[in-house]
Protein backbone atom coordinates (compact mmCIF):
# COMPACT_ATOMS: atom_id res chain seq x y z
CA UNK A 1 0.00 0.00 0.00
CA UNK A 2 1.24 3.45 -0.72
CA UNK A 3 0.42 4.76 2.92
CA UNK A 4 2.75 1.62 4.24
CA UNK A 5 5.62 2.56 1.56
CA UNK A 6 5.35 6.19 2.74
CA UNK A 7 5.84 4.77 6.20
CA UNK A 8 9.29 2.52 5.47
CA UNK A 9 10.36 5.79 3.61
CA UNK A 10 10.03 8.14 6.51
CA UNK A 11 11.59 5.22 8.34
CA UNK A 12 14.93 5.35 6.22
CA UNK A 13 14.86 8.76 5.93
CA UNK A 14 14.93 9.02 9.85
CA UNK A 15 18.54 8.39 10.27
CA UNK A 16 21.09 10.91 9.51
CA UNK A 17 24.01 8.41 8.20
CA UNK A 18 21.19 7.44 5.79
CA UNK A 19 20.34 11.03 4.54
CA UNK A 20 24.29 11.71 4.17
CA UNK A 21 24.56 8.56 1.94
CA UNK A 22 21.67 10.14 -0.25
CA UNK A 23 22.71 13.15 -0.60
CA UNK A 24 26.39 11.53 -1.83
CA UNK A 25 24.38 9.32 -4.45
CA UNK A 26 22.47 12.68 -5.74
CA UNK A 27 25.84 13.45 -7.48
CA UNK A 28 26.36 10.02 -8.78
CA UNK A 29 26.28 6.16 -8.28
CA UNK A 30 29.63 4.93 -5.73
CA UNK A 31 30.85 2.13 -4.34
CA UNK A 32 30.36 0.61 -0.82
CA UNK A 33 33.80 1.94 -0.19
CA UNK A 34 33.43 5.24 -1.70
CA UNK A 35 30.36 5.82 0.96
CA UNK A 36 31.95 4.70 3.79
CA UNK A 37 34.67 6.83 3.40
CA UNK A 38 33.64 10.09 4.69
CA UNK A 39 31.89 8.35 7.90
CA UNK A 40 34.08 6.89 10.44
CA UNK A 41 32.46 3.80 9.70
CA UNK A 42 33.27 -0.09 8.61
CA UNK A 43 32.19 -1.53 5.41
CA UNK A 44 29.57 -3.63 7.50
CA UNK A 45 27.49 -0.74 9.28
CA UNK A 46 27.70 0.96 5.79
CA UNK A 47 26.17 -2.36 4.56
CA UNK A 48 23.51 -2.00 6.95
CA UNK A 49 22.00 1.18 6.13
CA UNK A 50 22.42 0.46 2.32
CA UNK A 51 20.26 -2.75 2.72
CA UNK A 52 17.45 -0.43 4.59
CA UNK A 53 17.72 2.10 1.98
CA UNK A 54 17.30 -0.65 -0.45
CA UNK A 55 14.03 -1.99 1.25
CA UNK A 56 13.04 1.82 1.30
CA UNK A 57 13.56 1.71 -2.67
CA UNK A 58 15.62 4.51 -1.97
CA UNK A 59 18.62 2.83 -3.57
CA UNK A 60 19.63 0.65 -6.02
CA UNK A 61 22.89 -2.07 -6.40
CA UNK A 62 24.10 -2.68 -9.70
CA UNK A 63 24.09 -6.50 -10.55
CA UNK A 64 26.92 -6.66 -13.13
CA UNK A 65 30.39 -5.62 -11.33
CA UNK A 66 32.01 -7.31 -8.18
CA UNK A 67 31.89 -3.55 -7.00
CA UNK A 68 28.20 -3.34 -6.96
CA UNK A 69 27.59 0.34 -7.67
CA UNK A 70 25.05 1.81 -5.73
CA UNK A 71 22.66 4.39 -7.12
CA UNK A 72 20.17 6.99 -6.10
CA UNK A 73 16.30 6.08 -6.65
CA UNK A 74 14.34 9.12 -6.62
CA UNK A 75 10.61 8.06 -6.96
CA UNK A 76 9.85 7.66 -2.77
CA UNK A 77 11.33 10.91 -2.49
CA UNK A 78 8.97 12.76 -5.45
CA UNK A 79 6.32 11.09 -3.66
CA UNK A 80 7.49 12.37 0.07
CA UNK A 81 7.29 16.07 -1.73
CA UNK A 82 3.86 15.43 -3.47
CA UNK A 83 2.81 14.54 0.34
CA UNK A 84 4.04 17.70 1.83
CA UNK A 85 2.61 19.76 -1.42
CA UNK A 86 -0.72 18.59 -0.09
CA UNK A 87 -0.61 19.77 2.86
CA UNK A 88 0.85 22.69 2.24
CA UNK A 89 -1.80 23.62 -0.41
CA UNK A 90 -4.31 23.43 2.21
CA UNK A 91 -2.58 25.99 4.20
CA UNK A 92 -2.42 28.23 1.92
CA UNK A 93 -6.24 27.34 0.55
CA UNK A 94 -7.36 28.32 4.31
CA UNK A 95 -5.31 31.68 4.27
CA UNK A 96 -6.73 32.76 1.14
CA UNK A 97 -9.98 32.29 2.95
CA UNK A 98 -9.37 33.99 6.17
CA UNK A 99 -7.71 36.57 3.52
CA UNK A 100 -11.88 36.74 2.01
CA UNK A 101 -12.92 36.45 5.03
CA UNK A 102 -11.16 39.35 6.63
CA UNK A 103 -12.02 41.61 4.14
CA UNK A 104 -16.05 40.70 4.36
CA UNK A 105 -15.87 41.60 7.97
CA UNK A 106 -13.70 45.08 7.70
CA UNK A 107 -16.54 45.91 4.18
CA UNK A 108 -19.44 45.00 7.10
CA UNK A 109 -17.34 47.37 9.72
CA UNK A 110 -17.61 49.78 7.47
CA UNK A 111 -21.28 49.80 6.76
CA UNK A 112 -21.93 49.80 10.26
CA UNK A 113 -19.64 52.99 10.53
CA UNK A 114 -17.33 51.34 13.26
CA UNK A 115 -13.88 52.14 13.72
CA UNK A 116 -10.99 49.78 15.22
CA UNK B 1 10.24 28.60 26.72
CA UNK B 2 9.10 30.55 23.41
CA UNK B 3 12.61 30.62 23.02
CA UNK B 4 14.06 27.44 23.46
CA UNK B 5 10.86 25.92 21.52
CA UNK B 6 11.75 28.30 18.44
CA UNK B 7 15.00 26.60 17.78
CA UNK B 8 13.86 23.73 18.39
CA UNK B 9 11.03 23.58 16.55
CA UNK B 10 13.21 25.40 13.46
CA UNK B 11 14.61 22.05 12.90
CA UNK B 12 11.78 20.26 12.81
CA UNK B 13 9.18 22.41 10.86
CA UNK B 14 8.87 21.17 7.01
CA UNK B 15 6.41 23.98 5.81
CA UNK B 16 6.57 27.12 6.07
CA UNK B 17 4.18 29.72 4.75
CA UNK B 18 3.90 33.21 5.78
CA UNK B 19 1.17 35.55 4.59
CA UNK B 20 0.18 39.53 5.14
CA UNK B 21 -3.16 40.29 5.93
CA UNK B 22 -4.36 43.95 5.32
CA UNK B 23 -6.15 43.64 8.70
CA UNK B 24 -5.12 44.78 12.34
CA UNK B 25 -2.72 41.67 14.09
CA UNK B 26 -5.78 41.73 17.05
CA UNK B 27 -7.79 41.09 14.27
CA UNK B 28 -6.73 38.33 12.54
CA UNK B 29 -5.82 36.33 16.07
CA UNK B 30 -8.97 36.32 16.51
CA UNK B 31 -10.36 34.93 13.40
CA UNK B 32 -7.51 32.07 14.15
CA UNK B 33 -9.02 31.84 17.78
CA UNK B 34 -12.17 32.48 18.23
CA UNK B 35 -15.06 28.98 16.63
CA UNK B 36 -17.64 31.54 14.83
CA UNK B 37 -14.38 32.96 12.91
CA UNK B 38 -13.01 29.83 12.19
CA UNK B 39 -16.10 28.36 10.60
CA UNK B 40 -15.91 31.00 8.13
CA UNK B 41 -13.09 30.29 7.01
CA UNK B 42 -11.11 26.80 7.91
CA UNK B 43 -10.54 24.65 5.56
CA UNK B 44 -9.45 24.26 2.32
CA UNK B 45 -11.23 25.33 -0.88
CA UNK B 46 -14.44 24.47 -1.27
CA UNK B 47 -15.57 22.38 1.83
CA UNK B 48 -17.80 24.15 4.22
CA UNK B 49 -17.50 24.22 8.12
CA UNK B 50 -20.90 23.31 9.67
CA UNK B 51 -19.54 22.67 13.54
CA UNK B 52 -16.00 24.38 15.06
CA UNK B 53 -15.17 24.26 18.42
CA UNK B 54 -12.12 26.57 20.05
CA UNK B 55 -11.44 27.12 23.48
CA UNK B 56 -8.58 29.39 23.21
CA UNK B 57 -6.51 28.87 26.36
CA UNK B 58 -3.71 26.04 26.62
CA UNK B 59 -5.04 22.58 26.84
CA UNK B 60 -8.39 23.30 25.20
CA UNK B 61 -9.85 21.40 22.93
CA UNK B 62 -10.83 22.39 19.22
CA UNK B 63 -13.01 20.40 16.74
CA UNK B 64 -13.89 20.43 13.04
CA UNK B 65 -16.49 19.12 11.18
CA UNK B 66 -15.53 19.97 7.49
CA UNK B 67 -17.86 19.01 4.68
CA UNK B 68 -16.32 18.26 1.30
CA UNK B 69 -18.56 19.32 -1.63
CA UNK B 70 -19.05 15.70 -2.51
CA UNK B 71 -20.73 15.53 1.20
CA UNK B 72 -18.27 13.73 2.87
CA UNK B 73 -17.29 14.74 5.70
CA UNK B 74 -14.05 14.32 7.82
CA UNK B 75 -13.25 15.50 11.77
CA UNK B 76 -10.44 17.06 13.24
CA UNK B 77 -9.50 17.10 16.82
CA UNK B 78 -7.35 18.61 18.65
CA UNK B 79 -5.98 20.58 21.59
CA UNK B 80 -4.67 24.40 22.12
CA UNK B 81 -0.84 23.75 22.98
CA UNK B 82 0.23 27.56 23.53
CA UNK B 83 -1.83 30.70 23.20
CA UNK B 84 -0.16 33.89 23.35
CA UNK B 85 -2.60 36.62 22.37
CA UNK B 86 -1.63 38.28 19.97
CA UNK B 87 1.18 36.63 18.89
CA UNK B 88 1.56 33.19 18.82
CA UNK B 89 -0.46 30.53 18.44
CA UNK B 90 0.24 26.50 18.13
CA UNK B 91 -2.05 23.75 17.69
CA UNK B 92 -1.72 19.59 17.55
CA UNK B 93 -4.40 17.91 15.63
CA UNK B 94 -5.85 14.30 14.41
CA UNK B 95 -8.07 13.16 12.31
CA UNK B 96 -11.36 12.19 14.77
CA UNK B 97 -15.02 10.73 14.61
CA UNK B 98 -18.18 12.79 14.77
CA UNK B 99 -17.67 11.97 18.05
CA UNK B 100 -14.46 13.33 18.54
CA UNK B 101 -12.28 10.23 18.90
CA UNK B 102 -9.58 9.27 17.47
CA UNK B 103 -9.71 7.55 13.89
CA UNK B 104 -7.24 6.39 11.64
CA UNK B 105 -6.25 8.81 9.10
CA UNK B 106 -8.90 8.91 5.80
CA UNK B 107 -6.75 7.43 2.81
CA UNK B 108 -6.70 10.71 0.79
CA UNK B 109 -5.04 12.33 3.49
CA UNK B 110 -1.51 10.38 2.33
CA UNK B 111 -0.82 9.81 5.82
CA UNK B 112 -0.19 5.82 6.95
CA UNK B 113 -3.33 3.85 8.26
CA UNK B 114 -1.41 3.56 11.45
CA UNK B 115 -0.28 6.79 11.78
CA UNK B 116 -0.86 7.85 15.77
CA UNK B 117 0.74 11.03 15.95
CA UNK B 118 0.10 14.79 15.97
CA UNK B 119 0.14 17.52 13.34
CA UNK B 120 1.21 20.59 14.67
CA UNK B 121 0.86 23.62 13.30
CA UNK B 122 2.68 27.11 14.94
CA UNK B 123 1.11 30.09 14.06
CA UNK B 124 3.12 33.44 14.14
CA UNK B 125 1.19 36.87 14.21
CA UNK B 126 3.74 39.71 13.23
CA UNK B 127 2.20 43.77 13.42
CA UNK B 128 3.16 45.73 10.52
CA UNK B 129 1.44 48.68 10.89
CA UNK B 130 -2.20 47.78 10.30
CA UNK B 131 -1.55 45.04 8.39
CA UNK B 132 -0.61 41.18 10.11
CA UNK B 133 2.36 38.74 9.01
CA UNK B 134 1.06 35.69 9.87
CA UNK B 135 3.93 32.29 9.34
CA UNK B 136 2.55 29.11 9.42
CA UNK B 137 4.98 26.53 10.24
CA UNK B 138 3.81 23.15 10.12
CA UNK B 139 5.23 20.11 11.53
CA UNK B 140 5.45 16.67 10.01
CA UNK B 141 7.48 15.36 13.29
CA UNK B 142 4.91 13.11 14.62
CA UNK B 143 3.76 11.55 11.29
CA UNK B 144 5.91 7.99 12.45
CA UNK B 145 8.29 7.91 15.69
CA UNK B 146 11.12 7.51 13.76
CA UNK B 147 10.15 10.62 11.08
CA UNK B 148 10.19 12.65 14.47
CA UNK B 149 13.69 11.46 15.54
CA UNK B 150 14.84 12.63 12.16
CA UNK B 151 12.90 15.76 12.14
CA UNK B 152 14.66 16.40 15.10
CA UNK B 153 18.51 15.89 13.50
CA UNK B 154 17.73 18.38 11.08
CA UNK B 155 15.46 16.25 8.41
CA UNK B 156 13.69 19.09 6.74
CA UNK B 157 17.24 20.07 5.47
CA UNK B 158 18.39 17.72 4.36
CA UNK B 159 15.18 17.15 2.26
CA UNK B 160 15.64 20.44 1.15
CA UNK B 161 19.26 19.46 -0.14
CA UNK B 162 18.49 16.36 -1.88
CA UNK B 163 15.60 17.94 -3.44
CA UNK B 164 18.14 20.45 -4.87
CA UNK B 165 20.67 18.23 -6.08
CA UNK B 166 17.84 16.06 -7.50
CA UNK B 167 16.65 19.32 -9.76
CA UNK B 168 20.17 18.94 -10.88
CA UNK B 169 19.94 15.88 -11.96
CA UNK B 170 16.69 16.40 -14.12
Amino acid sequence: MAEDRLSVTFGALADPTRRAILARLAKGGASVSELAEPFDMSLAAVSKHLKVLERAGLVSRGREAQWRPVALEAAPLKEIDAWVERYRAIWEQRLDRLDVYLSELREKEKRHGRTR
Amino acid sequence: MAARDDVAENTAKEIVIERVFDAPRECVFEAFTRAEHLQQWWGPAMVTVPVAEFEARAGGRLFFAERAPDGAMVYIAGVVREIEPPTRLVIAIHFADASKRRVAPPSRSGLPGNWQGEIVATVLFGADGQRTRVTVRQSLSSVTAEWGEGARQGWGESLEKLGAALARMR
